[in-house]
């Protein structure tokens, strides 16, 4: 079996990020497996060489027009590996910027293209995907048809760990023409959200917070923790109570704290998506119907504006009683 | 300059689907569909163009049963010029390469300048049927555009694009173009009076069903109601008892 698996990154890529897609495309292609990676970036050599040194054939596009993520750029030379290699699987990220990547690589391929997917497994000859609809109501699992398949995954779909050692791969560089319809001008990044990613608690605020003068309650209740952030639901970013940064969820940031404190939020699947992950989830909501009690470990029927005054006050007279 | 936005139809409810006899998920009947959020935010990008030049022609189109025309007249009512209806089944519109085949079929020879769809539907969170399209009609696409400004004089877009984590990209990108739309801060219009009774003289235009059934058979499907992550525990009492027991949730978690 042929499996490719493809990067776009807008600098040098860390093993961090390569390592769990290579390691899922050994998992599933088996015994014998020809595991291609294409990058398609600048400043892409080094990593290209680790790639290389674990028995990948890599393909590597490098150019200045790929400083910043360019998914006309990825979708063209994409296509050019899959005509000089014809993978069964085709293996991506999920993010919107994968996906003009993966649908040109399934009308290449007259493939299957199924995105978001949560979990794969081997069935036989083929391969079963699982993905949510209906903002989580039902779960679809798809048994591929033996088409060939291009897939973008879910970071709980991937195979985390170090890769094996195999024989060493090689490394063949090919270009691309240089003139594409979408020039990258600029990366606009509000400020780091590395609080997200390494903070033992988080806060997420939906639209239960109600409006922009009531986001302070969430900044209050942060600060009673030594590791914390804030993070937010889509529509209070798209409402402009807190900037994009904070958004967590398949359009935002995926994070696994010890924690998860839902404040207000419907739980929506592209949220959960996000989140899923945390050791322990905890929703607090007016509505004792929101989906999101369905998959909390604890949950708590209160209207939040009213709740987390009482639950700030209740910290600290307990402090105060130590 | 000629826009062409493709419009789906959701039900108003997505998560309460429940199984039907075919073995799809389907909406109850007596459920009101409507237009997706993001395809709302697609029109309104469209109409904020031809708002800034009047010279702009926005059509819609939508594939799928009757019952779409309601929400194609709903784009009518947003201002839109023109509204379409793909005649397909309801099951034929839960697979994105038959989608994607119709509409490029219809697309294609009509001269559209710039295709939008909405990033990714409510109901099928698939986030793909635009950039199928933009593959079969051998256009570049820009994803998750949140905002566009359209350089008349060049005949180009800049374009902002969402990238994960907050991060946003700025391109300019050359026409005819696909742009897939992300929500943002403009928040779709409601129709005026003066918009709903022109609406009224107009019909949505039906186009024959499909010429061809996509590029590809779909697979088995198996619907499945999600297991739920584990029985909640409900945190009953006062609320100053609630927050006290969420205290020593967050005290045994080593949290606090």
């Amino acid at each position: 079996m042929k499996v490719l698996t493809a990067l776009m990154p807008g600098g040098s890529t860390s093993a961090n990020e390569l390592n769990p897609l290579i390691n899922t495309a050994l998992s599933l292609g088996g015994e014998g497996a020809e595991v291609s990676l294409l990058l398609c970036g600048s400043e892409c050599e080094g990593t290209a060489g680790i790639a290389a040194a674990q028995g990948l054939r890599v393909y590597l596009s490098e150019s200045e027009s790929c400083r910043l993520p360019n998914s006309e750029f990825f979708a063209q030379a994409l296509v050019k590996c899959i005509e000089e290699n014809t993978p069964d699987l085709v293996l991506l990220p999920r993010g919107m910027n994968y996906l003009p990547g993966a649908a040109a690589a399934a009308v290449s391929l007259h493939g299957r293209v199924i995105t978001e997917v949560e979990s794969i497994s081997r069935r036989n000859d083929t391969f079963v995907t699982t993905r949510s609809i209906g903002n989580g109501s039902f779960m679809v699992k798809e048994v591929l048809s033996g088409k060939p398949a291009v897939l973008t995954l879910q970071p709980g779909a991937l195979k985390e760990g170090q890769v094996p050692a195999g024989e060493a791969g090689e490394v063949i560089r090919f270009d691309m023409p240089g003139k594409m319809s979408l020039e990258p001008l600029e990366l606009e990044a509000e400020e780091s959200a590395r609080d997200l990613e390494e903070a033992d608690v988080i806060v997420a605020v939906g639209r239960g917070i109600g409006n922009k003068d009531n986001i302070y309650l969430a900044r209050d209740l942060v600060k009673i923790f030594p590791s914390s952030a804030l993070a937010a639901s889509r529509i209070v970013c798209d409402r402009g109570w807190l900037p994009y940064r904070h958004q967590v969820g398949i359009t935002g940031k995926t994070v696994t704290p010890k924690v998860y404190l839902a404040c207000g939020i419907s739980g929506t699947s592209q949220h959960l998506a996000g989140m899923k992950d945390s050791r322990i989830i905890v929703a607090v909501n007016s509505d004792p119907g929101a989906p999101f009690f369905n998959y909390a470990h604890y949950g708590i029927t209160e209207d939040i504006i009213t709740f987390i005054p009482v639950l700030i006050n209740e910290y600290h007279n307990e402090k105060g009683r130590k | 300059m000629k826009i062409l936005v493709c419009i789906k139809d959701v039900p108003d409810e997505p998560a309460a689907m429940e199984s039907a006899g075919d073995g799809y998920p389907r909406a109850g009947e007596s459920m009101v569909r409507r237009m997706d959020r993001l395809s709302e935010y697609a029109l309104e990008m469209a109409l904020a163009m031809k708002d800034n030049d009047p010279a702009v022609v926005v059509d819609t189109v939508g594939a799928g049963p009757p019952s779409v025309n309601r929400t194609l007249k709903r784009s009518l009512e947003m201002g839109s010029d023109r509204a379409f209806r793909i005649d397909v089944t309801e099951v034929d519109t839960w697979h994105p390469e038959r989608v994607a085949a119709v509409l490029g079929d219809f697309t294609r020879g009509c001269g559209y300048d710039l295709i939008m769809t909405g990033a990714m539907s409510e109901d099928l969170m698939q986030g793909i049927t635009g950039p199928l399209l933009a593959a079969e009609l051998k256009l570049p696409t820009a994803p998750a555009v949140m905002e566009t400004v359209y350089d008349k004089e060049k005949s180009n877009l800049l374009v902002t694009c969402e990238l994960e984590g907050g991060v946003r990209e700025k391109a300019r990108m050359a026409l005819p173009a696909l742009l897939t739309v992300q929500s943002g801060p403009r928040n779709p219009r409601y129709p005026s009076l003066t918009s709903k009774l022109r609406a009224r003289q107009q019909e949505v235009n039906l186009v024959p069903g499909l010429k061809k059934k996509g590029p590809v058979p779909p697979g088995e499907y198996i619907f499945e109601k999600p297991e739920p992550l584990g029985l909640v525990s409900m945190i009953e009492g006062t609320p100053e008892e609630k927050a006290r027991d969420l205290i020593e949730i967050f005290r045994e978690a080593g949290v606090l």
